[in-house]
């Protein structure tokens, strides 16, 4: 009972959330009407034996349930190809979310490193001009389109300062690499997981120590991610601020002053109360940042799951955009997950 | 000129005089209380009585400069005898000192003790903490030892289960002497119970009376009780301070409060109080409400409600006139010409 009996009946409801997003999407991109076939196969090769092929292959020919079933089925077993590319759409998924978790680990960085200090410093200096600066970095951050402020940090930190650059994401040595890919044979389960975390090239040069890589990729990676934490930290800073205000003029604060605690142990009190929404905000913006920032990774040249996806759209790629999809849909059910279970953890009122 | 040697009698533990808060909020300035002086001896119980709103909390809560933004403590003097015998005024002493006082030589029960528990820390946490604050070296495992014994103090079934219980899962009796017991934990020389029974069934009162009495004969504690029940205060107080709109009305013994009422408004209070052993017809109640504090009354503050109102009443504002020995009343009706 209680967590384990929790996670397995949210695992259960996971199912037909997977169902119906997928039919959502799939059925949008059905009711576009355009020829997908032509935009994959594109002018050169076009001659109608490919065309009639690659049309049966996918049954475009069949009902619009039998090419999603098609799908479908192609997804589970890890057989999806991407008809553009040519190769195995979980192939070329690994590689693009592996640089995607980089960009959002960085984005989440910056997202925490503004967002909470400057929630904070709002909420116990509240009105004063800080105050007023989060209003303003809050409106602008659901205001401003995103490329205007992209297309700024690049002006000012890449075109006129250089410290950073804007083609390639900094990878772990062949060494290292083809050692993290062995790790599976030498040691069993830990070594798939081993293998799996060393996958994302930051990991990978951090386990084999090559910390120069690492260094690279905090250089290269920083200007998005900066920008990804200046977009959405303004909000995050509002609502730090509103819940430690919130907490703050709780009845059990004043109590705590009467009690004669010191300053450190009351704002414990206020800090750990104010968290639960904090929390949320903070878990549904990193599993928006692991969908893949589309703008920012377009506009930065990044490889990621946002560009991978965008091209896939702009080509009418059913199968990838199945596929990331999917894999969207289970990074934001994973995140929730993830957040439910900590709400337990800070607050004792939450039992599953 | 301001170091004047700080007096207390022996006995006395705390004495406040003209102590005044005010509140300045939008719609204007609230005096909340005004030029109000108390006294507490050592083992001694204070009642302090009112309705809703007159400033009894305000007072206590002034006492250790627990009032908060937007509202000011504007004047008087806070004197307490410390532990220590040294006497130090509390509106005037340093955050720290301040700090080491509260909860350890005074501490406070508040009116609801659901939102004076934070709800994500045990009890024993509680406990824990209050001690902790005011003693460097103790291991987590003592302060959890005394946390079970204080529980066991106030009659706290199982303690050993409860000290490890959060706030959510105490029924409101049980939270309600939680609190208590985290009042306790330093070995308070005062006690300041806001309402402490408000939110309790009868029978669970008379046990949280019953126990607070009996901690206050232990601890030789001085006691203030905040309240609106006049049965409460029939049943523990000494000594009784009967407020109205931010002011001292009445003070006196409770024999003398009880039997010899002398302010109207404390009459009328009385006469509130049903009596058990006659058929009620109906409850008696004191027409008008408490003024606003905002723009209060001209005169005497009660005099808009008060039947026996005369012309002066109007103009200037009644002082405390002595009645008998040890007991005042701010009426004109007292003014022997």
């Amino acid at each position: 009972m209680g967590l384990a009996s929790f996670i397995a009946r949210r695992i259960l409801t996971f199912i037909p959330t997977l169902i119906g997003v997928l039919l959502i999407t799939y059925l949008i991109a059905y009711a576009i009407p355009a020829d997908p076939v032509r935009a994959w196969v594109g002018e050169k090769l076009m001659n109608p034996e490919t065309l009639e092929q690659i049309k049966t292959k996918y049954k475009f020919n069949a009902p619009w349930y039998e090419q999603f079933m098609f799908l479908i089925q192609q997804l589970l077993t890890g057989q999806l190809e991407d008809p553009v590319r040519h190769r195995n759409v979980f192939t070329e998924l690994t590689s693009r979310f592996a640089v995607t978790v980089e960009l959002a680990i960085v984005g989440f960085m910056f997202l925490v490193i503004i967002g909470l200090p400057l929630g904070i410093i709002a909420a116990i200096k509240k009105d004063s001009p800080v105050d007023f600066a989060v209003r303003v970095l809050a409106l602008l951050g659901s205001s401003l389109p995103s490329f205007v402020l992209y297309y700024f940090l690049i002006l000012v930190l890449f075109v006129h300062t250089r410290t950073t650059y804007l083609a390639g994401i900094p990878m772990p040595s062949g060494k290292c690499i083809s050692d993290l890919a062995a790790l599976p044979q030498s040691v069993p389960v830990l070594g798939n997981v081993a293998s799996a975390i060393g996958s994302v090239p930051m990991f990978g040069a951090m386990m084999c120590g090559e910390w120069s890589v690492v260094a690279d990729t905090f250089k290269r990676l920083y200007l998005p991610g900066l920008a990804l934490g200046l977009l959405n930290g303004g909000f995050i800073a509002r609502i730090v601020r509103n819940s430690l205000l919130d907490s703050l003029s709780a009845e059990f604060i004043l109590y705590a002053k009467a009690r004669g605690l010191r300053k450190l142990s009351v704002w414990k009190h206020a800090l750990r109360n104010a968290m639960v929404p904090v929390v949320t905000v903070l878990g549904l913006n990193f599993g928006g940042l692991l969908s893949g920032a589309i703008i920012a990774e377009t506009v930065f040249n990044i490889p990621g799951l946002g560009r991978y996806m965008y091209d896939a759209i702009m080509r009418l790629n059913f199968p990838v955009i199945i596929a990331c999809t999917f894999l969207i849909a289970v990074i934001y059910i994973v995140v929730n997950l993830v957040v439910d279970i900590l709400y337990a953890v800070i607050d004792p009122r939450i039992r599953y | 000129m301001e170091s004047q040697p700080m007096y207390l009698p022996e006995d006395v533990i705390l004495k406040v005089e003209n102590l005044d808060v005010k509140f300045y909020t939008y719609a204007g300035v609230v005096h909340a209380v005004s030029n109000v002086s108390f006294y507490v001896k050592e083992g001694e119980t204070v009642a302090l009585v009112g309705e809703t709103g007159c400033g009894k909390s305000v007072t206590t809560r002034a006492v250790t400069r627990l009032i908060e933004s937007p509202g000011r403590i504007e004047g008087g003097s806070a004197l307490f005898r410390r532990r220590s015998g040294k006497v130090v005024d509390l509106l005037k002493i340093g955050d720290e000192e301040l700090r080491e006082i509260r909860g350890n030589e005074i501490a406070y029960v508040f009116q609801d003790p659901t939102s004076s528990l934070d709800p994500l820390y045990t009890i024993g946490y509680h406990i824990h903490e209050t001690i902790v604050a005011h003693k460097s070296k103790i291991s987590k495992k003592q302060t959890f030892k005394q946390a079970v014994s204080l529980l066991k103090q106030v009659l706290i079934p199982s303690p050993e289960i409860r000290v490890k219980n959060y706030p959510h899962e105490l029924s409101g009796g049980m939270r309600q002497r939680s609190v208590i017991a985290i009042g306790l934990s330093n070995n308070p020389r005062l006690f300041i119970a806001d309402e402490p029974t408000t939110n309790l069934d009868v029978t669970v009162q008379a046990q949280i009376l019953d126990l607070l009495k009996s901690l206050q004969e232990n601890y030789k504690m001085g006691l203030i009780l905040i309240t609106h029940n006049l049965g409460i205060v029939a049943e523990v107080a000494n000594r009784v301070y009967v407020m109205y709109a931010g002011k001292i009305v009445e003070e006196g013994y409770l024999e003398q409060i009880f039997y010899n009422p002398s302010h109207p408004y404390t009459k009328l209070l009385l006469r509130a109080v049903p009596d058990p052993t006659k058929k009620i017809e109906k409850l008696e109640s004191i027409h008008g409400t408490v003024p606003s504090l905002i723009n209060p009354p001209p005169g005497c503050r009660f005099q808009p409600r008060c039947p026996f109102a005369m012309e002066k009443c109007l103009i200037k504002e009644p002082p405390l006139i002595e009645v008998e020995n040890q007991h005042r009343s701010a009426c004109w009706l007292l003014e022997r010409t």
